[in-house]
């Protein structure tokens, strides 16, 4: 009986401590993640930090230019009325285009007053498979369904 | 009142009996879990047996709304709305039926289906057995399809009509899905998921009935195999398509959906692991009926998660709050009741024997256990923590991908040493003797390995990132080293495995080891899954030191040869490889407008490959595709994406993944398919081919099926080699009709026709005829069509190009008419530089090869019908026991007891 209890507790306790010690490390890890209009609200609180942007891109706002071996564009993020600008370097992914609900991964930066999120990385929804072809059209679109 | 509610069903007849089939069926679902768990309680065999006979009727019922909603996709049904929001009415056929699994409420419905047939196959086959629990089976069963049904009955049915006037057309499955791997992932993943269910129902049954013994394990084994296939299965394939579609150069993304899939398939791993230890030991009983509960919760559990939008990612589907409720509740019934009936149970789940040493064979499968558990809790934690932060501190944070292989990595490669070192372990507790003569070989070789990459090879010393950031070390090398181990502990089984059965039956290794394998299918195809995953390790590996390269070339070849520039600008070089960029190509059809980057790969001065990355602009204003391509060798792929490019200029922006070893991924798979294909042959299949003395129509019999069958499989492989070239044009999705630029009516006309291009350049003479019969149009579809067939305008110039060529020659004599399709064939392979625009290779190699397999084939076939027929003439000789040397006996039974 007492050895028993003794291999529970062992047991646990090992359990107890890889848990712990993978929580802590995965907290170390974490990315913060915003919605642009979130991010907006004190954007000083969050310059240099490594974050996930979430927003829509605004219409017309691409600029897409070669520099450096490899494609380069601008864009501004926007949600809930607030706007970021947005640079990112390298392939962009297919869905990406105006209005595209768009996660940028990158760093936060101050320059001349106006904030930038320098990203790394881009991702735009896939297409949804569960709501058809209308799901990759914008919201606004989405209030009018277009029936053939 | 939502709009999908049952009740609104308008004017489509389908719609009406659809909905009334589903309503049935619900009612029918809570009856038999009703009858199900009363009869089995009170031992009633008639409510029983009304509860099964209720379960075939269900099937029935479901069978019929099935067929209902694929005649409404092909029948252009548009008043029902779910037929209107995936699909149209230009979608090919194959598509239009796979639209069932297409959107959620079809999805739903498609599980349905495949539990109802899972179902019924499990209880036909195992009430007799179980007559004392399989009330409770059926109970369990049901009570999983009335939640489901009760999903699609209130909330989600798919055959919801339309309150007003319905569409003219549907809107269409986005062609980034219309593409075969949509028609195979999501049903291989739902066959995976919903095949985990019969376990966990008998597992409920056991508990609830009490009948623990080792009985129920046995009928379940089975499930949680194809279970594990299904579930490898479509993981791989939803690997596969991305690395293929995607074209962001990987397979593996840590995504929150491709998690769902992972988090059942670990624990359904060490389910079937763990059941060994049951019945060789008695040992571990609680925890196989563990695992068998949380296999089926996390199956449910991956549903809810890409179903009901709690988890943020580019594949999540959007929130549906109500949905998320529902999941939420049935997860807690589960869990709830299935661990309320195990604590109820758990003084008739102690074990039979206990642990006797830390280095046996019992504690590694506990490792083994704990481990997979581990994995499938961190992945799971990982890929929750978002929603877990968002819920209880009101802030979102995310994890990178990368964190994921952090712990991975050490986690997997403890699974693989694992998977190398319990075979040679032994029961109870191992000898000192036996831990050196088991370990010596594969560590042996391990370290060799180790040593010689470490020293002979730089890129093998890469150090990557262990559980955290600061901690760095070898891991390819560590990973090396345990392929290496795994693979020799693993030859050696079959060595020695095979030296133990030679022994025992006289006979040569061949039919030894089919015998041993036939035999002991579970732990020898067990061996072959394991020598499977060994293989994907070392594809895993490669991704230590791969390569991507992003590079910009302004002008091609033929821009340069235009403006007289110097032709070398149009190449560059990425590691090894050479690339030349010859010419982009804008081309427009009804659907689309492709521009494709022309580019050729070469490689110490020798041309590889023509490689054709791509972008497709839709008409129909949906987003735009990359269309990759792959140059696949054995050692690593040369991955190309076009990521810009400028029409006016022709400019190009490339790029460039190296990958090393990717390709031992898929070939890995194929192991593990084939060893679990090895493990679920029937035990009648083994008897048969046994070499019991049968008649002489059973012996003509076996050997016919086993010519016909190495036949066959020689036929296979020529055919697929013929089909198969290195490199085709662009990987492309293999959209119906699609595969040449000109389709839009053009590609349907026929020789005959007037218009379009299959009527130009018709062949002249017998031997222009033979040429172009001959020779495969390379304009890049799929077919590989040859010139005489092919539609296309390539086809067609290339035919005049044929003819061209002929016109100068003497076709009047049978020496000319060689000599001249010998000319037109080399310039033509000169032009491709390949044999690939052959339809038949002309090396004597490529015929040979498949001559000699079945050449030797036969050999091999005769060799072993000669032994079966000696060993049954003496076998029927000595009717009689030989006396028997007891000695010897008890030797033989040491050696084979150490062997199992």
């Amino acid at each position: 009986m007492r050895n028993n209890l003794v291999k529970i507790l062992v047991t646990v306790a090992i359990a107890a401590g890889v848990v712990g010690f993978f929580v802590y490390s995965s907290l170390a890890q974490a990315q913060h993640y915003k919605m642009v209009d979130e991010l907006m609200v004190k954007p000083t609180e969050w310059v240099g930090h490594e974050m996930r942007v979430h927003g829509y891109v605004q219409p017309g706002s691409i600029k897409e230019w070669v520099a450096d071996q490899q494609m380069v564009r601008t864009f501004i993020l926007e949600k809930g009325g607030k706007q970021i600008e947005v640079s990112h370097k390298g392939p962009k992914p297919d869905t990406f285009r105006d209005q595209s609900e768009v996660v940028a991964t990158g760093i936060v930066v101050e320059k001349d007053g106006k904030y930038l999120v320098e990203a790394k990385e881009l991702s735009a929804k896939c297409p949804s498979k569960y709501q058809g072809a209308q799901a990759n059209k914008s919201m606004a679109e989405q209030q009018q369904p277009n029936f053939k | 009142m939502s709009p999908d509610i049952a009740s609104n069903v308008a004017s489509s007849p389908v719609a009406v009996v659809g909905t009334v089939a589903l309503l049935l069926a619900y009612a029918l679902a809570a009856w038999c879990v009703a009858a199900g768990v009363a009869g089995n309680a009170r031992k009633s065999r008639r409510l029983v047996l009304s509860a099964v006979w209720g379960l075939y009727g269900f099937f029935a019922l479901i069978g019929l709304a099935s067929a209902l909603i694929i005649y409404a996709f092909v029948t252009h049904d548009y008043s029902i709305k779910y037929i209107a929001s995936v699909s149209d009415t230009t979608m090919s056929l194959s598509y239009k039926i796979t639209a069932f699994w297409g959107g959620l409420d079809g999805s739903l419905l498609f599980w349905v289906l495949m539990l109802s047939v899972f179902s019924t196959i499990a209880v036909a086959t195992n009430h007799r057995r179980h007559r004392d629990m399989i009330g409770y089976v059926v109970g369990t069963v049901m009570v999983v399809q009335v939640f489901f049904l009760s999903l699609l009955v209130f909330t989600k049915n798919p055959f919801a009509t339309f309150l007003t006037q319905p569409p003219v057309d549907g809107q269409g499955l986005n062609p980034l899905l219309q593409n075969y791997w949509m028609v195979i992932h999501p049903p291989s993943l739902y066959i995976g998921y919903v095949s985990a269910t019969i376990p966990f129902a008998f597992g409920v049954a056991a508990l609830a009935s009490g009948r623990l013994d080792d009985l129920w394990l046995s009928s379940v084994r089975s499930w949680m195999l194809v279970c594990f296939f299904f579930l490898s299965l479509g993981l791989i394939l939803g690997g596969r398509w991305a690395y293929e579609e995607l074209g962001w150069g990987g397979y593996w993304a840590w995504d929150p959906v491709e998690n769902a899939g992972l988090l059942p398939w670990f624990t359904a791993v060490a389910f079937l692991h763990s059941v060994v230890v049951q019945e060789q030991r008695g040992m571990l009983k609680a925890w196989n009926l563990l695992l068998v509960i949380i296999t089926f919760f996390l199956t449910i559990f991956g549903t809810f998660m890409t179903r009901a939008g709690i988890v943020q990612s580019v594949h999540a589907f959007g929130e549906d709050n109500v949905l998320a409720v529902q999941f939420v509740l049935f997860l807690g019934v589960i869990l709830i009741g299935s661990l309320g009936l195990l604590v109820y149970r758990s003084n008739k789940l102690s074990s039979a024997n206990t642990f006797e040493s830390f280095i046996s064979r019992e504690f590694a499968f506990l490792m083994n256990n704990w481990i997979l558990l581990a994995c499938a809790f961190f992945v799971g934690f990982v890929t929750m923590f978002p929603t877990f932060t968002e819920a209880f501190v009101n802030e979102r944070a995310a994890v990178k991908p990368e964190f994921f292989n952090h712990w991975m990595t050490p986690l997997g490669l403890t699974l693989l040493f694992l998977a190398g070192a319990a075979p040679l372990l032994a029961w109870r507790r191992t000898t000192r003797e036996r831990l050196y003569s088991q370990f010596l070989f594969p560590t042996a070789v391990a370290v060799v390995t180790v040593v010689g990459l470490a020293v002979l090879w730089a890129p093998s010393r890469v150090t990557t990132a262990v559980f955290v950031e600061t901690v760095s070390l070898p891991m390819p090398l560590v990973n090396f080293g345990l392929v290496a181990f795994v693979l020799a502990s693993i030859g050696q089984e079959f060595w020695r495995g095979v030296a133990v059965r030679r022994r025992q039956t006289g006979s040569d290794p061949f039919t030894s080891l089919i015998g041993l394998v036939l035999n002991k299918r579970r732990k020898y195809g067990g061996y072959v899954i394991h020598l499977g995953i060994a293989v994907m390790f070392l594809g895993f590996g490669g991704k230590a030191w791969d390569t991507m390269v992003d590079k910009v070339i302004p002008l091609p070849e033929a821009s340069l040869k235009e403006q007289g520039k110097p032709l070398k600008d149009a190449w560059f070089t990425v590691r090894d490889y050479e690339f030349h960029y010859e010419d982009l190509d804008q081309v427009a059809d009804d659907h689309k407008v492709a521009v494709t980057a022309k580019l050729s790969l070469w490689r110490n001065g020798e041309k590889l490959a023509d490689m054709r990355p791509a972008r497709w602009d839709f008409r129909k204003g949906e987003q735009p595709t990359t269309e990759i391509d792959i140059h696949s060798r054995l050692d690593e792929d040369v991955y190309l994406c076009l990521t810009g490019f400028d029409l006016e200029s022709r400019q190009a922006v490339l790029r460039i993944y190296i990958n090393p070893l990717i390709n031992w991924v898929w070939l890995g798979f194929v192991l593990l398919a084939l060893g679990t294909f090895i493990c679920l042959i029937p035990q009648r299949v083994v008897d048969s081919v046994s070499a019991a003395p049968k008649t002489r129509t059973g012996r003509v019999a076996d050997v016919a099926i086993l010519v016909g069958a190495l036949l066959a499989m020689t036929l296979l492989s020529v055919n697929v080699a013929r089909a198969d070239t290195p490199d085709e044009g662009p990987v492309r999705v293999a959209q119906a009709g699609l595969e040449h630029a000109d389709e839009g009516g053009l590609g349907k006309l026929g020789h005959d026709d007037g218009v379009g291009y299959a009527h130009l350049y018709r062949p002249n003479s017998p031997t222009a005829e033979r040429l172009m019969k001959e020779l495969i149009c390379m304009c890049g579809g799929c077919k590989r069509e040859t010139l005489f067939a092919c539609k296309c305008p390539v086809a067609a110039e290339k035919r005049a190009r044929v003819l061209e060529m002929l016109a100068g020659m003497d076709l009047s004599t049978a020496a000319g008419r060689e000599k001249a399709s010998t000319s037109v064939i080399d310039a033509f392979v000169k032009e491709y530089g390949g044999e690939d625009v052959l339809g038949t290779p002309r090396s004597k190699v490529s015929w040979l090869v498949p001559s000699l397999a079945v050449i030797g084939g036969l050999g091999l076939l005769f060799g072993v019908v000669r032994t079966w027929v000696k060993r049954g003439r003496t076998q029927v000789a000595s009717a009689a026991p030989a006396v028997e040397d007891d000695e010897l006996a008890e030797r033989l039974d040491d050696e084979l007891r150490n062997t199992d």
